[in-house]
């Protein structure tokens, strides 16, 4: 009887149990948790706690008063942002100019890992790539200059090259018509290589087995390429073109900045730059928090959209 | 045994000088004659637009504070930006133990202490928003003026410490330049120490003379002789490959008409009275008018006869295609690599970048000429008079101590016959580190090739000292300068090489090489023609929300027009577009700052 009694009394037994069970988990998992206790506090202090900072955004920020001293101005700075008269073109240019780059950046990387992947030779492979990538290493400072020459009007490689068809040379960096398709074209060449690095490494990982198979089935070098490659790297194509949403308002400030001029302000003028220049008059901190926090929101919410869609329709997870 | 040597001698050094001083005091005390020659100074009092010298009410005696030594030492604290230097220091030294702080110390009883040392502009700027964030203690010397301190009234009012304590000739160049103290002034008082420049990088007119020779011509005075150069230098194929591969300007238009080579601002002076505008401030430039309003320049009528011109120097291909995509460092290539002919610029540029020249063409020869006359005879380009300010914590104590320093310092620009002229620092300030002595002669640069035994030299390395930053870090490691001092210099030592200097400017332009000097001296007889902006004061809240939008208008205006996407005309419509965009209101701003600058 006695022994039986205890369980007539069940919910401070279960209770019991389940903090039993916990106390149980912590001592048997402490040490874990205390190995991920510094990453988890740097995380917090560097990434999560600054975050707040982004409250002046909706302030009017002096340094002298801090930033529970300024004064709250509510939605002042986008209403400032949107009063300017040319935001809507500069709204449009980085739009344009980034989703042709977001585009265009995993399109390319993919074709070219498509294709070195068909390379037997590994050391002629292998040159091309560490050739391809190192672009990627160059700041925009010294690419400006040089792209400034090769693009020259007067003798810059491009334009000899378009003078033996006979045609007029272009200015392509003073040119709205010329400007965005260079800009463009000049960020995919810097960056294809490097961004090709991922979906190379996911090509090593499909089974050479079904490549196998497959030849014993008939299939020739495209319909491999079609029915086993890219259904493989599938799942990390769509992860990076997720998340590259989220830089749909990110249009490349070095780049621009450093190519630029007021010949092109109308096709080339993009948020960022347009904030730099904005934002440097006399040091306007909440306004440049206020377009950050913008660009991330939209990027947020675009992600945050791509996820649900995918995971309803195709019942998807990426993360 | 040596330290304690040492240490003898600097208590006997010390002793002496105290006695000395005691005895000048009493000196001092005894001759009212000599206390009144002291503050007979022309007084600061016209830099704040008042025409009265008004007698302080202890005024000093100049002679007997230049020897001054404060006992008990008196500490001031500073910060400071240096940038990397590896020849600033000799090993062992660092900027807060020098030898010049220890002269300091043993000297003037003056003790150096740095509350912290930046590489950086934007980290010293971001060290004064967190003191003021944090309502922690200014340095007592400051490099900048900051507005956001002056709001808050952390900073020092200086019209009394001037009267007082600048030295009889410091006060003269104060009196000399006032609009340098408009932009420290805030209702008649001044808050800051404008840090004058040698005012010497006005641009002269660098020209192919082979290329002049060449097709028979001479040199143009005015922009329609401009004009004939640069179609000839365009058309005639003056570097004779038989190519059409050569055009007059080189110039750089995407930064604005002014930059600090290739610059347009000769061209745009010849037009105009104000100074040519850059792309990058709305604070940029304002110049005042007949009436005393300040006019901001790229909006005034006079531009448009301007941007005529270059429009059509565009369409004719006479300059850089190209110019509006290039920033100055671009734009000098087409003159360095023979492609222009005519480049505007300072009289350093002789030297670098236009000697580079010669590699490609060895009969290329760059030569200085005064800059051309515009249709009614006008001439201006753009130069900068002074550079930054400093600016004092209201609880420094010892303003008087700074101003000690800051004399002598200015008085070796002055000359001997400055009361605070130390003839400790005649050849140079000290043996061993900024000159040496070899062979019964001073030497102060290329020790390896003048033979000094490397044992002398002041580094391992051979190099010569920068010294800035210990001499002058009481003025943000700026070397007190004084406008157009040097400037007879360059007749002189152009005439003669080995003539005496009278002065430390004079000195300096000795050392130019032949090309910089007589480019200087071409530079010097115009100085008529220098523009200074007049319009230094924090930017209003028009300036700051409308400044990016009102500069953007600017600059696409400008190079449409000169690119010819626009009619010349367009300029009316832009002038428009920029009043009703607030650059009315920036104007009332901007004149409503300079009046606060006028009162008292």
């Amino acid at each position: 009887m006695r022994e039986t009694g205890i369980p007539t009394v069940p919910a401070p037994s279960v209770t019991r149990t389940r903090s039993g069970r916990f106390v149980s988990y912590c001592r048997r998992t402490w040490p874990l948790h205390l190995l991920l206790l510094p990453a988890f506090l740097i995380t917090l202090t560097y990434q999560y706690f600054p975050m707040l900072g982004a409250v002046i955004a909706f302030k009017d920020y002096k340094p002298w008063l801090g930033i529970w001293g300024s004064d709250w101005v509510g939605l002042e700075q986008f209403r400032y942002l949107f009063s300017f008269p040319d935001i809507k073109q500069i709204m449009w240019n980085t739009i344009v100019i980034a989703v042709q780059k977001q585009i265009l950046s995993i399109v390319v990387p993919v074709l070219f890992a498509l294709l070195l992947n068909e390379v037997s030779r590994a050391a002629f492979k292998k040159t091309v790539q560490t050739l391809v990538y190192l672009p990627h290493f160059l700041s925009w400072v010294i690419l400006g200059g040089i792209f400034v020459d090769v693009l020259s009007v007067q003798g810059g490689i491009v334009n000899r090259f378009i003078g033996m068809f006979g045609a007029d040379p272009i200015f392509f960096l003073g040119s709205n018509h010329w400007f965005r398709p260079t800009i463009i074209l000049t960020d995919i060449w810097k960056e294809f290589g490097f961004a090709a690095i991922v979906f190379l490494s996911a090509l090593t990982s499909v089974n050479p087995n079904l490549y196998e198979a497959s030849e014993i089935d008939g299939a020739n070098r495209w319909k491999q390429a079609v029915h086993i490659t890219l259904p493989a790297i599938m799942p990390i194509l769509v992860v990076v073109s997720t998340l590259a949403l989220g830089r749909i308002l990110n249009a490349g400030f070095d780049q621009i900045y450093n190519l630029y001029n007021p010949l092109v302000y109308q096709t080339g003028d993009i948020i960022d730059t347009f904030v730099y220049r904005v934002g440097l008059e006399g040091g306007q901190f909440s306004f440049g928090t206020a377009v950050g926090l913008l660009k991330s929101i939209i990027g947020f919410a675009l992600i945050v959209t791509c996820y649900r869609i995918l995971y309803k329709v195709a019942d998807y997870r990426i993360f | 045994m040596a330290v304690q040597q040492r240490k003898r001698r600097l208590i006997g050094t010390v002793g002496s000088i105290l006695l000395l001083s005691a005895l000048a005091t009493a000196c001092a005390g005894n001759s009212p004659k000599e206390s009144a020659s002291g503050s007979s100074g022309t007084g600061s009092a016209k830099a704040t637009g008042q025409t009265t010298a008004q007698a302080t009410e202890q005024p000093i005696d100049h002679a007997q504070q230049a020897k001054k030594k404060f006992d008990p030492p008196v500490t001031i604290t500073t910060a400071i930006i240096q940038d990397q230097l590896d020849n600033a220091f000799k090993p062992g030294e660092t900027i807060e133990n020098n030898v010049f702080t220890k002269w300091m110390k043993d000297n003037m009883g003056i003790e150096l202490k740095f509350d912290f040392v930046v590489g950086k502009q934007s980290d010293y700027d971001t060290k004064f928003r967190l003191l003021l964030a944090s309502g922690s203690k200014l340095p007592d010397v400051i490099t900048g003026m900051y507005t956001d301190q002056l709001d808050a009234g952390l900073l020092m009012p200086l019209n009394d410490a001037i009267d007082k304590y600048a030295s009889p000739n410091l006060k003269k160049l104060f009196a000399q330049y006032p609009q340098a103290f408009d932009s420290v002034t805030r209702d008649g008082k001044i808050y800051g120490i404008p840090r004058f420049l040698s005012a010497d990088e006005g641009g002269v007119m660098w020209m192919r003379e082979d290329w002049l020779k060449k097709l028979n011509l001479t040199a143009p005075k005015t922009i329609d002789e401009l004009e004939k150069v640069l179609e000839a230098f365009t058309k005639l194929d003056p570097d004779g490959d038989g190519k059409p591969d050569t055009y007059g300007l080189a110039v750089s238009l995407k930064d604005g008409m002014y930059t600090w080579m290739a610059s347009a601002d000769p061209i745009f002076g010849a037009f105009s009275d104000y100074m040519a505008p850059e792309f990058r401030s709305i604070g940029q430039w304002w110049n005042p008018d007949k009436d005393g309003k300040l006019v901001y320049s790229a909006v005034d009528p006079s531009a448009k006869p301007f941007l005529e011109t270059m429009a059509r120097w565009k369409k004719n291909g006479y300059m850089d295609p190209e110019a509006g995509v290039k920033d100055a460092m671009k734009a000098i290539e087409p003159a360095v690599n023979g492609t222009a002919g005519v480049i505007f610029g300072p009289n350093w540029m002789g030297q670098w970048p236009l000697e580079d020249t010669a590699k490609t063409d060895p009969n290329a020869v760059w030569k200085a000429f005064p800059i051309p006359a515009g249709p009614d005879g006008k001439i201006g380009r753009v130069v900068q008079m002074t550079g930054g300010a400093m600016s004092f914590s209201k609880d420094f104590k010892h303003i008087d101590a700074w101003f000690a320093y800051m004399n002598k310092m200015y008085a070796r620009q002055f000359g001997k016959d400055d009361p605070y002229y130390d003839p400790t620092f005649d050849v140079g300030f000290f043996e061993g580190y900024d000159y040496v002595k070899y062979d019964g002669k001073i030497i102060k640069n290329g020790f390896k090739e003048k033979g000094v035994p490397e044992n002398m030299w002041p580094l391992a390395s051979g190099k010569e000292m920068d010294m800035k930053y210990a001499l002058y870090a009481l003025n943000g490691a700026f070397t007190p300068t004084v406008p157009y001092l040097g400037d007879p210099g360059y007749a002189k030592f152009a005439a003669d090489p080995n003539a005496q200097a009278a002065n430390a400017a004079e000195e300096r332009v000795k050392n130019l090489t032949k090309t910089q000097l007589e480019a200087g001296n071409v530079r010097q007889t115009q100085n008529q023609a220098d523009k200074y902006n007049a319009f230094g004061g924090p930017l209003s809240e028009t300036m700051k929300s409308k400044g990016g939008l009102l500069t953007k208008l600017e600059s696409e205006a400008y190079l449409k027009i000169i690119y010819g996407d626009k009619p010349v005309d367009y300029f009316d419509e832009f002038v428009k577009e920029w009043k009703a965009s607030g650059g009315e209101q920036v104007t009332a701003d901007v004149n409503s700052w300079y009046e606060s600058t006028k009162k008292k």
